[in-house]
């Protein structure tokens, strides 16, 4: 018997286990809701994280046949953020969330449902808006790259009902860009154990799937030409950028801040799918160079 | 020597499709024995997906030295060494040996 509505309070933010908790209470309800009320009152800010993993958990109760989603509460200024990225306007009726949605807020990229048909020209027009509104001589070259490597990773992997949200957010006043993405799929620890398995290896703990994912040359070849070279991309730019990255799958964690150690470790809470969030500081990105010359290797 | 421009054979620089649409002309201009200039713009996102059906294909089937002698790079700096990179990453994990495919 389906209920009629139901009232997902969404945790103030600054505390994973916290939102991970409500995250899985909340899908396991998604099947008897046909309106959803999603209540604002405990929050003043969201990061970037929050707004891709409410997203996907959103997504997931239209999947499973929520017929209306409504938004209460929250502060004036938090209220006046959600009507910048036009957030409370992606589940309405009509409203086609795998396209690329205008944000009146300059800073803020909009929030994206990953559409296989549109994802490189996500990376294209993110590249391209940050260099003309902001960073006009700078090469954003690698921020493309890098988003293309997350793309690929969750259509390759996520085998996920719902394709995935991003959200990129740029920084002016340090030149630091953030980009959160997330998609409730299998998660990368139960993709590379599920590799083992097949193979009769023994299986890792959810963290150490994560450090053997980012190895150079390591891929459990759900694409047969993947050469397990994305993540590793990915890492290396983070930190040639004096950025960080965040990898938050299933139980597995994994942080690497430029110049530290990685920090790793499973999470009391589990997460149902894979939460990735990059952080790069522009300012030691390259200068653009029109120059073409002809090289040999 | 033959010119390919990649922003005239390809519809993206992203995906592994894309990536063979390059390796197969690549293919096409060694069988010729025609040395080739790639000309690559300073857009071009170059993601390990494409570079590993395109370059990596390539690798994999006539060997790095093949490579080096019938392939020149027209481009920026930048990307220059962002195709160097995609070879050094490739020689650490395969060294001589052939990948399995």
């Amino acid at each position: 018997m389906a209920a009629l509505s139901l009232i997902l309070k969404v945790p103030p933010t600054n505390n994973q286990n916290y939102w991970f908790d409500f995250v899985n209470n909340s899908l396991k309800k998604c099947q008897d809701t046909l309106d959803l009320i999603v209540d604002f009152n405990e929050v003043k800010f969201l990061e970037t994280d929050d707004f891709v993993v409410l997203a996907c958990l959103i997504e997931s109760f239209i999947e499973k046949g929520c017929k209306s989603i409504k938004f209460i509460g929250g502060t004036k200024e938090f209220n006046a953020h959600l009507e910048n990225i036009k957030f409370k306007k992606y589940w309405e009726p009509g409203f086609n969330r795998t396209r690329f949605t205008v944000s009146r807020n300059r800073t803020t990229l909009c929030l994206w449902k990953v559409d296989p048909e549109m994802v490189y020209s996500y990376s294209v027009h993110a590249r391209e808006y940050f260099e003309r509104n902001f960073l006009k001589k700078k090469d954003l070259l690698p921020l493309a790259s890098n988003l293309d490597e997350v793309f690929n990773n969750i259509l390759d992997h996520a085998q996920s009902e719902i394709q995935g949200y991003i959200i990129t957010q740029f920084y002016p006043k340090n030149n630091q860009l953030s980009f959160s993405v997330c998609d409730f799929g299998i998660g990368i620890p139960k993709s590379i154990n599920t590799y083992f398995e097949s193979r009769n290896e023994p299986k890792l703990e959810d963290w150490q799937t994560i450090i053997e994912a980012i190895k150079l040359g390591f891929s459990v070849k759900s694409n047969p030409k993947n050469r397990g070279f994305g993540l590793d991309n990915i890492l290396q730019l983070t930190e040639s950028s004096n950025g960080s990255l965040i990898i938050r799958s299933n139980r597995g964690y994994f942080e690497k801040s430029a110049n530290k150690n990685f920090i790793i470790g499973d999470m009391p809470s589990y997460f149902p799918g894979t939460l990735i969030k990059v952080r790069m500081d522009l300012n030691t990105f390259e200068e653009k160079d029109e120059n073409d010359e002809i090289f040999e290797f | 020597m033959n010119i390919i421009v990649l922003d005239n054979l390809v519809n993206n620089t992203s995906s592994n499709s894309e990536g063979f649409v390059l390796f197969n002309e690549l293919k096409r201009c060694l069988n010729r024995g025609q040395k080739v200039i790639l000309e690559i713009s300073g857009e071009s996102t170059l993601s390990s997906s494409f570079l590993n059906s395109s370059i990596g294909e390539y690798l994999d089937n006539f060997g790095m030295e093949t490579f080096k002698e019938n392939v020149k790079i027209k481009s920026n700096k930048n990307q220059f060494q962002r195709l160097s990179k995609y070879l050094s990453n490739y020689s650490k994990v395969y060294g001589n040996r052939i990948p399995e495919i």
